[in-house]
């Protein structure tokens, strides 16, 4: 039987606390300031304690933090599996000290792929290959970054994986430009394909409906998908507010994936381009400049 | 006292521009009287046609000879609509001769030729306008709201504008590595270059938005149309430009076929700012029609003597309840003749623009990012 403990900040809880209804995780890690509580599941303030408390099958890590690179390594060391929502933020070194099991125990590292687990995607890519599609021009989504740098390179990441998938075509050049004022974060990424499609990844500080905006254009016409606008809405006193409870990522899907105890989802190995990615982020931050990734 | 009446002088309806778009906004001012039409000598005998079908419509003159036409009594202001290629020379002609410029979108081919009209304007002390960019409901609604602080402090922006118009068809040997044709050659038979006719509008609006532009990254080379494929120009493209600031716009722009939008292409406007992100529909407002006969006959197949739709467009199931950004451009002009001042739109906006997009071509054919104030150009 599946016994998974859950890494979360106040956003990603969300997405634990409906399942961990049925489901109830051996531990939830709450990485935020935030007080969390679950009426199923002991709510643990690091990962050490809930690894010591319970025996422990897999950690999945939903939310990004300074720690996810020493904590990875020790729930590998002590030969759990790991899943992680992003890719982790470390030398090229350490990554393959993390992923070529080089460390002392047994356990291992996936990353998931996000397109097979986003059904709004999923359904959008198979569309495009249609042949009243035509040959696949561009691909642009617009999405809420999340809080801080890391959150916005995941969701960038996540990003990069769906246009990589939806435009049928392993990315040939990158650039980026990033700006920050106070805590808000824009950060726009222009890629070209080896078919001479292009994209733009916009992760942007505030955006409503959960997926974003995406828009896919090929030689026989567009497909877009709002997640404002095919979420439903309520009128209020004080506005308008979304009214939905799946926002569209897949970390609900994954979840329900690992808690079933079934395979997680991998894409083709590309950690390069993520960790490249990153540095031309912060490059990009501090000159203010557009910066090349790729 | 009555309000001083300006004489408008027509100065071609070539194919490639919007003489045609002006027309009702001229009408419709009482401030303002259309003149004559008048156009070169040397022009092709189906534009002289045109020409002279208009100045019959509109039951004015028409003179051979912009020149003449100038001299006409009763001429304030010359609406320069000619190819682009002769447009920076009718424009300094026009301003040597003391009148104020009302421009269709671009004023030259070059920088060299657009710097040439903004110290030929500035000598001469006139007004000018180029009335395609600032004047829509998308802009002026994006500009109120950005300036209201709703959004908070700006970080950046994304922009669509794309036109549902031509037929697409494969291309079985599609062009697929550079070299993009160079900027410079703007004019073809049955085509143009539609980073510069349709991004051109994505670039007015940023220019309103952001700061003085820093850097620019263009990519073309996906195409929809034989015809563009062909001479190795692009039919669709996308910009990247970042401010002095490291603010950035992302631009996806082009002639993308009919029938791939309800209002006859996207016109999206995404502003993110620290406090909210700001979308604008610059289809709306509009009144959703959907009409069974209308739809059920609807043809969407171009007309065979405007195959890239210049003069008419794909049906469409939106009516727009927009006006006329011609009508708001005329009563800046008009106000700004009363006053003895410019407009908010002129030749040296117009200047800046056309060197932004100039560097997204020259980006797109070096395959990486161009830095502003640009050093370089190509005209052949």
């Amino acid at each position: 039987m599946s016994r998974p403990c859950l890494v979360v900040d106040a956003e990603t809880f969300r997405d634990v606390t409906a399942i961990a209804e049925t489901s109830p995780p051996v531990g939830i890690v709450n990485i935020s300031s935030q007080k969390l509580t679950c009426r199923v599941a002991p709510v643990f303030p690091d990962l050490k304690q809930a690894l010591s408390a319970h025996p422990v099958s897999t950690v999945v890590f939903l939310s990004q933090y300074s720690g996810l690179y020493a904590d990875v390594r020790m729930a590998l060391e002590t030969g759990t599996q790991v899943v992680s929502a992003g890719p982790v933020p470390c030398s090229l070194a350490a990554w393959e000290n993390l992923t070529g099991q080089k460390t002392s125990g047994q356990g291992n590292l996936v990353l998931p792929f996000w397109p097979a687990y986003m059904a709004p995607h999923a359904r959008m890519a198979r569309e495009a290959r249609h042949p009243d599609f035509g040959q696949p021009v561009y691909y642009r989504c617009l999405s809420a970054g999340g809080s801080g740098l890391l959150a916005h390179w995941w969701t960038q990441c996540r990003m990069w994986q769906c246009a990589v998938d939806a435009l049928g075509s392993a990315v040939a050049s990158g650039y980026v430009a990033a700006r920050r004022i106070g805590s808000a974060l824009q950060i726009s990424l222009t890629l070209r394909m080896r078919n001479k499609a292009h994209a733009h990844l916009v992760t942007v500080p505030l955006l409503s409906g959960g997926r974003g905006e995406t828009y896919l254009l090929g030689t026989g016409g567009a497909l877009s998908d709002s997640g404002y606008e095919n979420a439903p809405r309520i009128h209020g006193v004080s506005g308008v507010r979304l009214a939905t409870d799946d926002d569209g990522s897949g970390r609900a899907v994954l979840i329900a994936d690992v808690f079933a105890g079934r395979e997680v989802r991998t894409g083709p190995d590309e950690t390069g381009w993520s960790r490249a990615l990153l540095k031309a982020i912060r490059s990009a931050l501090r000159t203010g400049n557009l910066t090349k990734v790729v | 006292m009555s309000l001083p009446v300006y004489g408008i002088l027509l100065a071609s309806f070539s194919r490639h521009s919007h003489q045609r778009n002006f027309i009702s906004a001229f009408r419709a001012n009482p401030r303002v009287r259309i003149v004559a039409v008048a156009d070169e000598p040397d022009i092709d005998a189906a534009l002289r046609a045109v020409n002279k079908k208009w100045a019959n419509e509109l039951n004015v003159p028409y003179v051979e000879g912009i020149d003449e036409a100038l001299n006409l009594s009763g001429v304030d202001i010359v609406s320069i609509a000619h190819e682009i290629e002769r447009r920076a020379d009718i424009a300094v002609r026009a301003a040597m001769a003391g009148k104020h410029l009302w421009i269709d979108k671009f004023m030259g081919r070059s920088l060299a030729e657009c710097d040439r009209v903004v110290k030929t304007v500035a000598q001469a002390g006139v007004a000018s306008i180029v009335p395609s960019y600032v004047y829509s409901e998308f802009v002026l609604d994006t500009r109120r709201i950005l300036r209201s602080g709703a959004i908070g402090e700006l970080l950046g922006l994304h922009i669509d504008v794309m036109f549902g118009k031509g037929m697409p068809h494969p291309i079985p040997n599609a062009p697929v590595s550079f070299p993009m044709t160079p900027p410079g050659r703007w004019k073809y038979a049955e085509l143009k270059r539609e980073v510069l006719t349709v991004g051109a509008y994505a670039v007015g609006l940023i220019q309103c938005c952001l700061g003085r532009i820093h850097e620019v990254y263009g990519q073309g080379g996906a195409y929809f149309f034989p015809e563009h494929a062909i001479n190795r120009v692009d039919d669709f493209g996308t910009l990247t430009l970042t401010d002095t600031t490291g603010r950035t716009a992302t631009v996806a722009a082009g002639r993308i076929g009919v029938a791939s939008h309800p209002a006859g292409g996207p016109q999206d406007g995404f502003l993110f700012g620290t406090k909210g992100t700001l979308y604008i529909d610059g289809k709306r407002p509009r009144i959703d029609a959907f009409l069974r006969p209308r739809i059920l006959n609807a043809g969407y197949l171009p007309p065979p003597d405007d195959p890239m739709q210049w003069a008419s467009g794909a049906p469409t199931t939106g009516i727009p309840l927009t006006a006329d950004p011609n009508i708001r451009a005329l009563d800046d002009l008009v106000d700004a003749l009363d006053r003895g001042a410019q407009p908010s739109y002129t030749v040296q906006e117009t200047r800046d623009h056309m060197e932004i997009l100039l560097a997204g071509y020259h980006s797109m054919v070096k395959g990486c990012p161009v830095s502003l104030p640009l050093h370089e150009e190509v005209i052949p």
